[in-house]
């Protein structure tokens, strides 16, 4: 049952009183005699207790107005009621701790971390010690999110969504200095965009300025009778950044190769009956391509390396193997297959099954998106031949699957039907050569050619 | 509805046949087993010959035949006497596996276990040995009432020297008598009244299971919990409902509360964040309390919400059998706790 908050009578003369602040938050627990607010009066500033113990429901007058007294400012309800936008759930029968006290002993009902370390501030936010972990792992604060949790509290998954917005962004920080933030903020500018020139690659002034200039330049033409613009959603606008800036900043260079699967058809044939008994229920292409990729890669590390700007090149410790999977009605993500070198074929096909069917299904966890070292972009169910992919910032390198389907070929100098695929390989020219990353799609089409080794051997 | 019809979760076969044995047929197979393999194995108790050689819940059934009165001893009715004598023929070099027909009264058996059995070894700078097994039945159930319907593990694991045996199901009884009965130390094997009847997977032939190894008894991401007795058969049917809206528990017996495998517990919990403890122990400073200190000291930074106890009121257990249900912790607690936990209710 909630208790009403009116506007006190704090003199006898008093007729009306003005809001100075609230000291409690809406959805705060509050005690009995707790300062609540201050009033301003003709006379003087005042501090109004809490007339009740619960949590503070609705703040019905904001800081700043000035009511009749009586007049009803907030309401507190009980803290067993729902607060707000209630949970969809029943909430349990047997109350918080789930063994009602028969004995009831003379506790309030509101234990908990939260409560106890009420200060009257009101301000602190709650983050279980969980969330604080995974946020120092991945460098966040966690006090700047809005927790989920009863009374506001900051759990892991709080901590994970946000990360997940941010990873979904370029995936290294943009350098800049504060004033070009500021100005890039005042416009509207992506600073992703924009290509730093100052100590370290950041970001100066003069860098937006000149940005700014460009976009004026280009936006220049005039709007002749246009069709409306829609407004891009998120996953689109993250998208649209990050292949704008891959594509900007890396020296990209695409090579292709057609290679003969007839063999490895085969193979394929041959295993997935046997990977069906031990309960993998398919074997796709891109399994095979994952682990021949991944064979490749160890031992042309230099296909992992990646651009750190203004500093070097970092060298990833595993060979982890993205594979882009498009998304209904529109979208990309990309699931990651971590060890893709030492693992067996068999496992890598089985979590390739259940990341894609768990990446359709909306539910990826950020961290099955991370870490990938490698992608793998197959576009041959749509009977494309061969493509120019983008690279996958901070990646260095990514592999294009083309059609896999039967053609004459020239085998030992008679014409016979082979299945052949086109592989393209988009690899950055900053990292490595025209040569190494040749040898390495070589390399690779060798191992899909002569399948056996992707057995291990 | 106490009784679990489910056999828990899978025993971990031993070789040879497995067959579907009660958990009392399984301990009396590990005393006949053991009073076999070692002559200085021993058995004692009130009516632990009589009732058909069976005491009250048919334990040492038949083993008089067997052994002779000699090494299965009907005593008179003094607990003090049963625990006394048995710790000091551990002493003299035998392996005695004493009764106490309910836990509740153990009172009157403490100073020789707690002052003696879980000392000498200690002051007599390891000289002596005190191979002793103390088997008593807890837990409520049976509408024995307040006096024979308590779990009072607690008493015994607060002593340093003794271990303390808490097994669930038939397969573990039988691996767990048989470790308790060959260790040099004292151990109190306390066995659980409605679990006698419960049958599930005993392989034939030799196995025992090493006192501190904890059993995850089914898997899971979301929430972990421990359970000790009958509270490991309502977790896992917690589990069954729970994971029908997709929230996943994964249930872990100790097996052993002294020594206790922290490291189970504590590595399931760094998966899962969440943690319930439950036993029909009463909540109030009950061993469940230690569990949770352990995982917040050993585990702080990876808890997601406050650990959570699910255990029985702190009444004395009500004889009325619908009051004894309502003291006990159910299924039902289990799922709304696990619920709220994982909901961010919690």
């Amino acid at each position: 049952m909630a208790t009403p908050v009116t506007m006190p009578v704090l003199g006898l003369t008093m007729e009306e009183g003005t809001i100075a602040q609230w000291l409690k938050r809406e959805g705060e627990p509050v005690e009995k005699d707790e300062p609540l607010l201050l009033v301003e009066t003709d006379k003087a500033t005042v501090e109004v207790p809490a007339p009740a113990s619960g949590v503070l429901r609705r703040i019905v007058v904001p800081p700043g107005q000035t009511v009749p007294v009586k007049t009803v400012i907030a309401e507190i309800a009980a803290p067993d009621e729902p607060v707000a936008a209630p949970p969809p759930s029943a909430p349990p029968a047997a109350g918080p701790g789930g063994a009602p006290q028969v004995a009831a002993p003379a506790r309030p009902l509101t234990p908990g971390p939260a409560a106890a370390g009420g200060d009257g501030g009101g301000s602190r936010v709650f983050v279980s010690p969980r969330a604080r972990r995974r946020a120092r792992e991945l460098g966040l604060d966690p006090t700047t999110l809005r927790g989920s949790g009863p009374r506001g509290r900051v759990v892991e998954e709080d901590v994970l969504a946000a990360a997940a917005v941010i990873t979904t962004a370029p995936a290294e920080r943009v350098l800049a200095t504060p004033l070009a933030r500021k100005l890039a903020e005042e416009h509207g500018l992506d600073l992703a965009a924009v290509a730093g020139s100052g100590p370290g690659g950041r970001i100066t002034q003069d860098d937006v300025r000149r940005a700014l200039e460009e976009r004026a330049a280009v936006a220049a033409p005039p709007p002749a009778a246009q069709a409306p613009v829609a407004p891009l959603s998120r996953l689109r606008r993250l998208t649209a950044e990050r292949m704008a800036a891959s594509a900007r900043s890396v020296a990209r260079v695409t090579l292709h190769l057609e290679a003969d699967f007839t063999e490895a058809a085969r193979f394929r044939q041959q295993l997935a009956p046997e990977f069906a008994r031990l309960g993998v229920p398919r074997l796709p292409w891109d399994a095979l391509l994952v682990k021949a990729a991944g064979l490749a890669l160890a031992e042309h590390p230099r296909l992992l390396a990646q651009w750190v700007e203004g500093a070097g090149l970092r060298q990833p410790s595993g060979v982890h193997v993205g594979v882009a999977v498009a998304l209904e009605p529109e979208g990309l993500v990309v699931p990651v297959l971590r060890d893709a070198d030492t693992r067996s074929l068999r496992a890598l096909t089985a979590d390739l099954l259940t990341l894609v069917e768990k990446a359709r299904a909306g539910r990826l966890l950020p961290d099955e998106m991370q870490g990938g070292t490698f992608t793998i972009t197959n576009l041959g169910a749509y009977r494309i031949d061969g493509f120019t992919p983008i690279i996958n910032p901070p990646e260095t390198a990514i592999l294009g699957v083309g059609r896999i389907a039967d053609q004459p070929a020239v085998v030992d100098g008679q014409l016979a039907i082979r299945t052949r695929c086109t592989l393209s390989l988009s690899f950055d020219h900053r990292v490595v050569d025209g040569a190494p990353a040749a040898a390495f799609l070589r390399r690779l089409a060798e191992l899909l050619e002569r399948p056996y080794a992707l057995l291990g051997i | 509805m106490a009784v679990p019809t489910a056999p828990a979760a899978g025993a971990p076969s031993a070789g040879g046949t497995v067959r579907h044995l009660t958990y009392a047929e399984a301990l009396n197979e590990a005393l006949r087993e053991e009073m076999r393999r070692d002559p200085s194995v021993f058995v004692m108790g009130e009516d632990v010959a009589v009732w058909g050689g069976g005491g009250v819940f048919g334990v040492t059934r038949g083993l008089v035949e067997e052994f002779g009165p000699e090494r299965v001893r009907d005593t008179p009715i003094s607990e003090e006497a049963i625990a006394a004598v048995a710790v000091g023929a551990a002493l003299t070099g035998s392996r005695p596996v004493a009764e106490i027909m309910y836990v509740d009264f153990m009172g009157l058996a403490m100073d020789p276990i707690a002052n003696q059995a879980a000392k000498l070894r200690y002051m007599f700078g390891g000289k002596a040995r005190v191979p002793v097994v103390i088997r008593a039945q807890e837990g409520a159930g049976r509408g024995n009432a307040a006096q024979h319907s308590q779990s009072l593990e607690a008493w015994f694991c607060h002593i340093p020297g003794l271990k303390v045996v808490t097994p669930s199901t038939p397969y573990d009884a039988k691996g767990l008598l048989k470790a308790a009965i060959r260790d040099d130390n004292p151990v109190i094997f306390l066995e659980h009244k409605v679990l006698y009847g419960l049958r599930g997977p005993v392989p034939e032939g030799e196995y025992t299971v090493p006192l501190g190894v904890a059993d995850v008894k089914r898997e899971g991401r979301h929430v972990t919990v421990v359970g000790i007795h009958t509270m490991v058969h309502k977790a896992l049917q917690a589990a069954e409902q729970l994971a029908a809206e997709g929230i996943e528990l994964e249930v872990i017996d100790p097996r052993t509360l002294v020594p206790l495998d922290e490291e189970t517990i504590v590595n399931s919990v760094r998966k899962t964040g969440r943690l319930i403890v439950s036993h029909e122990a009463y909540r109030n400073a009950g061993y469940g309390a230690e569990i949770v200190s352990r995982v917040v000291e050993a585990a702080f930074d990876y808890l997601d919400a406050p650990p959570q106890r699910v255990c029985a009121r702190d009444v004395p257990v009500p004889y009325a059998a619908p009051l004894e249900q309502a003291a006990l912790p159910q299924v039902a607690d289990l799922v709304a706790t696990a619920r709220a936990l994982v909901r961010k209710e919690l």
